[in-house]
């Protein structure tokens, strides 16, 4: 595709400039910002809100918008479904859930290692359930997955919900904050692990990528060529579960960047899964950023809900492109 | 080459295949026909080890088709669907290359594009072409892979006269150069003096 280098340029041009900006805007106006930038242990309240505040929030919106971003792509590729995505396939609840049950039992803290293993392990299961539920005759049925993911999902995150408002303990509104999608609560002791499990899940998925290509010529005709769809399809879900297992316990469940960054960014680049992994991840960076710094400043001091704007941002452009364009999915 | 010993295949407990025993040697092209609903894509189906026996085996090379890896399989025997499933915008080209997987080089698969008549659908994206373009880009993808045994479920329902022709004569050429090939075909026997063997009532 020619449209690649040209886009991947004003993308990345555009990340650069976004993340300049998030840095300079936020409720406390800093003063000396460069200074600041350059100097992180001096002992100024502008290096410290930098440091220890907006930067980190900055490196998780661009970590976890590229989780998000790779693991629609997997969902959608290990399922050959242009609907899928980690809240619709039930794994993002099936994170979500895993973590409230952690924390309320005291076994592990929001954003932790523990609390990312623990919900990778809840996303894997809830979308294996999906997937078993959706199996009928050996097959997926493409709608039966979607609606009985929905069906899964919402019925999980009514749990969440009520698991959440039932809580009477301190961190009660931190916990129920966390479960409507938020990067307020993130800290900067919690981005190694963040940054480690989406390293893992992104190589992962880059590995599979080959194999997804040969699952969009159906099961029967990758056997053919082959590949094994049901190892295929256990790859790129293990690597969806760690994905959407830092990204959920980190900043809670944040609705429509999985489903419109992979599709996104196959208009522009094309179904070829390796290239279309890396853009994905660099599309969800570049709208969870975006998204996350409109949240934190348009009503500032108050924060507002990340989801607001991943959707905001996100449906239109899908909707315009895919009315314009062909889109890369088969139509029958 | 390859040949099916007392095969049964039941879907439920009605038996759709009873009990079909066939030889189909390397060198030769055997058609399937048979009027519709008679099992003929079961049996190819059940031919190129994409369905449980209910008993019986289908040996490959004088091997057991199910004890051979998905991979090996890849390299041994290709099979074209009666439907090909192409659910993402790939180019034809993208598509070809796919077949890398079972062995393919750059090669053999411009030799197939050539063979099956589609050089000018190359750069075409393969949901926007027509069944029947669909149905000779899969074979094209079967053919690039160049196994010795080649199944092929109805390559000639959505053809033209000319292309009909084309794929004909194709795998004859194929079955001539010692490969073994198996199709299912709607023609009368009459129009099949191009074949070596006819399988029906089965």
């Amino acid at each position: 595709m020619r449209n690649r280098g040209t886009f991947l340029t004003i993308n990345l041009v555009f990340l650069l400039a976004l993340v300049a900006l998030s840095l300079s805007v936020g409720a406390t106006q800093i003063d000396g910002l460069l200074s600041a930038l350059l100097h992180p242990s001096a002992n100024t309240s502008a290096a410290e809100i930098l440091w220890q505040i907006r930067i980190p929030r900055i490196v998780t919106a661009l970590i976890v918008g590229a989780a998000l971003g790779v693991a629609g792509a997997l969902a959608q590729g290990a399922t050959n479904n242009p609907l899928a995505e980690p809240a619709i396939l039930g794994t993002s609840a099936g994170a979500a859930l895993a973590v409230v049950i952690g924390v309320l039992t005291n076994v592990v803290v929001i954003g932790s290692v523990g609390a990312m293993a623990v919900a990778a392990i809840g996303a894997l299961l809830a979308t294996l359930l999906t997937l078993r539920f959706a199996t009928l005759d050996r097959n997926v049925s493409p709608l039966n997955l979607v609606i009985i993911g929905l069906s899964l999902s919402a019925t999980i995150s009514a749990i969440v919900g009520l698991l959440t408002t039932a809580i009477t303990r301190s961190d009660a509104r931190s916990i129920s904050f966390w479960s409507f999608g938020s990067l307020a609560l993130t800290n900067s002791s919690d981005l190694i692990p963040l940054l480690i499990f989406t390293i893992v899940g992104i190589a992962l998925a880059l590995f599979v990528s080959p194999k997804l290509d040969l699952l969009s010529l159906g099961d029967a005709t990758a056997r053919h060529l082959g590949i094994d769809p049901r190892r295929v399809r256990r790859v790129a879900l293990i690597a969806l579960a760690v994905l959407i297992g830092a990204a959920v316990s980190t900043v809670g469940t944040i609705s429509f960047l999985g489903l419109a960054a992979p599709h996104i960014a196959r208009l522009i680049g094309g179904p070829k899964h390796r290239p279309l992994i890396l853009q994905s991840a660099l599309l969800g960076a570049t709208i969870l950023l975006l998204a996350d710094t409109l949240a934190r400043t348009i009503a500032s001091p108050n924060e507002l809900n990340v989801g607001l704007f991943t959707a905001l941002i996100g449906a239109p452009i899908l909707a315009l492109l895919v009315r314009n364009r062909q889109s890369s999915w088969s139509q029958s | 080459m390859i040949s099916a010993n007392s095969i049964v295949v039941s879907r439920g407990a009605n038996p759709i295949i009873k009990d079909f025993s066939a030889e189909f040697k390397a060198g030769t092209i055997t058609v399937i026909i048979g009027p519709n609903g008679c099992g003929k894509s079961t049996l190819l189906a059940a031919i190129a080890g994409d369905l449980p026996l209910t008993s019986g085996a289908v040996s490959l090379k004088e091997k057991d088709l199910a004890s051979y890896q998905f991979a090996e399989l890849a390299k041994l025997r290709s099979v074209v669907l009666q439907q090909p499933v192409f659910n993402l915008a790939f180019t034809v080209q993208e598509v070809l290359a796919m077949a890398r997987a079972a062995g393919s080089t750059l090669e053999s698969e411009s030799a197939a594009i050539t063979r099956l008549g589609i050089s000018e659908l190359v750069d075409r994206k393969v949901t926007q072409l027509s069944g029947g373009e669909r149905q000779r880009v899969a074979i094209a993808l079967a053919l690039a892979v160049d196994a010795p045994v080649l199944l092929l479920d109805e390559p000639l329902a959505a053809q033209d006269v000319e292309s009909t022709n084309r794929i004909i004569e194709l795998l004859t050429t194929e079955a001539k150069a010692g490969k073994t090939v198996i199709l299912v075909a709607h023609l009368p026997a009459a129009d099949l003096n191009w074949c070596d063997q006819i399988i029906q009532n089965f």
